[in-house]
């Protein structure tokens, strides 16, 4: 029975690259996930009704789309809605990083509302200003709570990375396409992919259950 | 406030000082400008596109075509992919100055973009494998036949065979692929493609003769005459001078069988 | 309840808006701007050298296709949805056992089908699998059992939906005070009976929130299947912008539809917490 995987080693250059970019578009993608994250979940925290209800009807729309067809929409439709026509990579890099922002601000509410409100008043009250008062005490307590939620949305966000495939990225899961399609190694080049995939994964996931051991912990239930 | 007020402001005043980000007149002037033409290849289609397995590069028919052609205009040749289903949202979109990706030269795409002269002559059949016994177009009825999604190799066995079921993939890999694991019994496409894999594979074998005729021609950006016309005097430029046919003897082992629709100077 | 929801919004418009003159300000210079700066943008900027002949009416004229894209993507969720509820609940239960061996099996199984990404998951199933069968099953004795997309797809997406259906039912069991135990096997009850009349209702029902974004989560994750040749909405979103190179149009209809979808299952789930009697949780 020939399983076929010296296919792996043979082609170890090929996979690295697609390695390489999956974790380029990780990267930035993780960066402009969270800025629009913080953006968007402190608007949709606010008790401004001008600001949380826009701020609630967009994250409701992208979080109600599915990742693949946000990533496609992104590229396709890129020109016609923005006047520019963006590559693939950065198709995909602008699509995670929105799709996966908009979870993220709810992550962000969470967090916020997690901080209870006695604490903001005690520290007005002790004359700190609003910069102090966010800096020194809501956004600690905040940032203590969600770092399992935050850290759930980074493997997400790393399985998301996958989708790209889709319009041509040549990251890790189409590096592992394009070889089987040569080599005709199923079952040898989805599993190798599947384990590196699961290595990454739950090495991120493992440091999200360290940090989750405390009370007052927010649960971030939802999937990609 | 009044500093949020004050930053807006700037802000507009900035984008409206902003240079006017117009499309150039013509891709030729922009890509002679930048010394780079970006093209638009297949990477899952030997012997036109595909990647090389030690260099990660594309490389193929279509990719030493492009190049030539770019060497003619004075520039450097860029790659990108083409899936079936991109080429033409690449063109339309800008991303890409110039497709090369096996695409056939039809009526109803014109709509969206324009073409050069045909560069290829091929057709479309069905491969298969030896064990399944099917000789010829008719006994697909009622099997399961896999195309690409986008390509118009599937609606054009619709026409010769309605009764055969298409199961559509992303790639023409994925579609050999089903033929080899038996999910599927046959697969069709371009022809250039099935020699090349009957070649690769003993196992599989070629049904009947080709039912439909594709005219290859690459795809450029709509109305711009100065870019299409600079690509088909280069492309005649290469047939004249022989080097469209040392290519093709390079990936096919053999002369072409057509002459591309070559007019004086 | 339709004038429950109506008061709501009436309210809602009625409410004070502004709670300070300098909030007012405020939103009219963000939101002001804002809308100034997409005019601009669009009607005097960059963008405004693109013309896009916008064609939503070629929309409407293949949407036999868009149809076909719906069933089929329903088909897929009930069947996902029904394996991946009987997984998540043997799953809960499992991860909450007393015995080491099913402990370590269910935590083994979230662990695993959590890390990897669907779509991985789906190719290994269409692909990978079936290379599996070929060479253990298929050539050595002749037969010819095939894969067909439309189960590996439910498979993959049934044991991922599963894995995390299994870690939200886990914490709905866990929420359940020990004293209903203890209390149960007073009275009799054995431990299946405890688990199917006392706990598991009461922990379902706890968890209907995070469960219902799960459900939704089926809906949009099966969005993948289009890359293994199922013939979802997705797939026929992109048909039709092949046949009518109306991208955006295409495009924006298939994410209405699947929006669509998901509301519709968010009102079923509102309706199905009316019927039962309970009290109705929103989701997260």
């Amino acid at each position: 029975m020939d399983w076929k995987w010296h296919v792996i080693p043979e082609n170890a250059g090929f996979f690295a690259a697609g390695f390489q970019l999956t974790l380029t578009i990780f990267a930035i993608a993780w960066v402009g996930c969270w800025a629009f994250a913080i953006v968007f979940g402190a608007m949709r925290h606010s008790s401004r009704s001008w600001l949380s209800y826009p701020a609630a009807a967009v994250i409701e729309i992208i979080r109600g789309t599915p990742g693949l067809m946000f990533v496609v929409w992104v590229y396709f439709l890129s020109q016609p809605l923005i006047g520019y026509a963006l590559s693939p990579f950065w198709a995909a890099v602008w699509a995670l990083t929105i799709h996966q922002g908009a979870y993220g601000a709810e992550v962000v509410r969470a967090g916020l509302s997690s901080v209870p409100r006695g604490q903001l008043a005690a520290g007005y009250s002790t004359g700190l200003g609003y910069a102090g008062v966010m800096g020194w005490i809501v956004l600690p307590q905040a940032l203590r709570n969600m770092a399992p939620a935050i850290v759930n949305r980074s493997v997400a966000l790393l399985k998301g990375t996958s989708l790209a495939f889709v319009i041509g990225v040549i990251e890790f899961f189409r590096a592992g396409t394009i070889v089987n399609g040569r080599e005709n190694a199923s079952f040898a080049v989805f599993t190798f992919l599947a384990a590196v995939y699961f290595v990454c994964c739950f090495s991120l996931s493992r440091l999200g259950h360290r940090l989750g051991q405390r009370p007052g912990v927010i649960e971030d239930t939802t999937a990609v | 406030m009044r500093r949020l007020a004050l930053a807006l402001v700037a802000l507009v005043i900035v984008l409206a000082a902003a240079p006017d980000v117009r499309a150039a007149d013509s891709l030729l002037d922009k890509v002679q400008q930048k010394k780079e033409m970006i093209v638009g290849v297949k990477y899952d289609f030997p012997p036109m596109g595909s990647i090389n397995k030690d260099t990660g590069k594309p490389e193929g028919f279509e990719v030493d075509l492009a190049n030539e052609i770019a060497k003619e205009l004075g520039v450097k040749a860029t790659f990108i992919q083409a899936l079936s289903k991109t080429r033409i949202p690449l063109i339309v979109n800008g991303n890409v100055d110039l497709i090369v990706a096996t695409m056939t030269h039809k009526r109803e795409r014109e709509q969206a973009i324009d073409f050069t002269m045909h560069y290829m002559i091929t057709g479309q059949r069905a491969i298969t494998r030896k064990d399944t016994g099917i000789t010829h177009v008719s006994q697909l009825a009622g099997k399961q036949v896999a195309s690409v999604q986008g390509g118009n190799a599937g609606p054009n066995l619709l026409k010769v065979q309605p009764k055969a079921t298409l199961v559509q993939f992303q790639e023409q890999t994925e579609a050999l692929l089903a033929l080899k694991q038996k999910k599927v019994d046959a697969v069709v496409g371009d022809d250039v493609l099935n020699q090349f894999w009957v070649k690769q594979d003993p196992s599989l074998v070629l049904v009947g003769k080709l039912y439909t005729i594709e005219p290859y021609g690459m795809g450029v950006r709509q109305n711009d005459s100065k870019w299409r016309n600079a690509i088909n005097q280069a492309l005649m430029e290469i047939w004249d001078s022989g080097r469209y046919h040392e290519i093709h003897f390079k990936w096919f082992g053999a002369k072409p069988d057509f002459e591309i629709p070559w007019y004086p100077k | 309840m339709a004038e429950a929801v109506l008061g709501r919004a009436a309210a809602l418009v009625r409410r004070p808006w502004f709670e300070t003159p300098g909030e007012r300000r405020a939103f009219l210079l963000v939101w002001g701007g804002l809308t100034a700066l997409a005019v601009w943008y669009f009607f005097f900027g960059p963008r405004a050298h693109y013309d896009y002949n916008w064609r939503w009416w070629v929309v409407w004229q293949q949407r036999r296709f868009l149809m076909w894209g719906i069933g089929t993507t329903l088909y897929i969720f009930v069947w996902s949805l029904l394996f991946s509820l009987a997984l998540g609940v043997f799953c809960g239960i499992g991860r909450t056992s007393t015995v080491r061996g099913v402990r370590a099996l269910s935590t083994g199984y979230v662990e695993i089908f959590r890390n990897i990404p669907l779509l991985v998951q789906m190719w290994w199933a269409y692909f990978g699998l079936q290379q599996v069968i070929n060479v253990t099953l298929n050539e050595p004795f002749g037969l010819r059992i095939l894969i067909p997309s439309t189960v590996a797809c439910i498979l993959a997406l049934s044991l991922y939906t599963g894995a995390y259906m299994g870690e939200v039912i886990r914490s709905g069991i866990r929420s359940i005070p020990r004293g209903q135990w203890e209390a149960a096997t007073s009275t009799g009850l054995s431990r299946a009976q405890t688990w199917r009349s006392v706990v598991l209702p009461q922990a379902l029902v706890i968890v209907i929130p995070p469960l219902s974004s799960e459900v939704l989560n089926i809906i949009k994750n099966s969005a993948v299947a289009m890359t293994i040749a199922i013939t979802d909405l997705m797939f026929y979103s992109q048909k039709i912008e092949e046949e009518t190179f109306a991208g955006f149009e295409a495009y924006t209809a298939g994410t209405l539809l699947f929006l669509l979808l998901t509301l519709l299952t968010v009102g079923a789930v509102y309706l199905l917490q009316r019927l039962f009697g309970l009290k109705v949780r929103t989701a997260a």
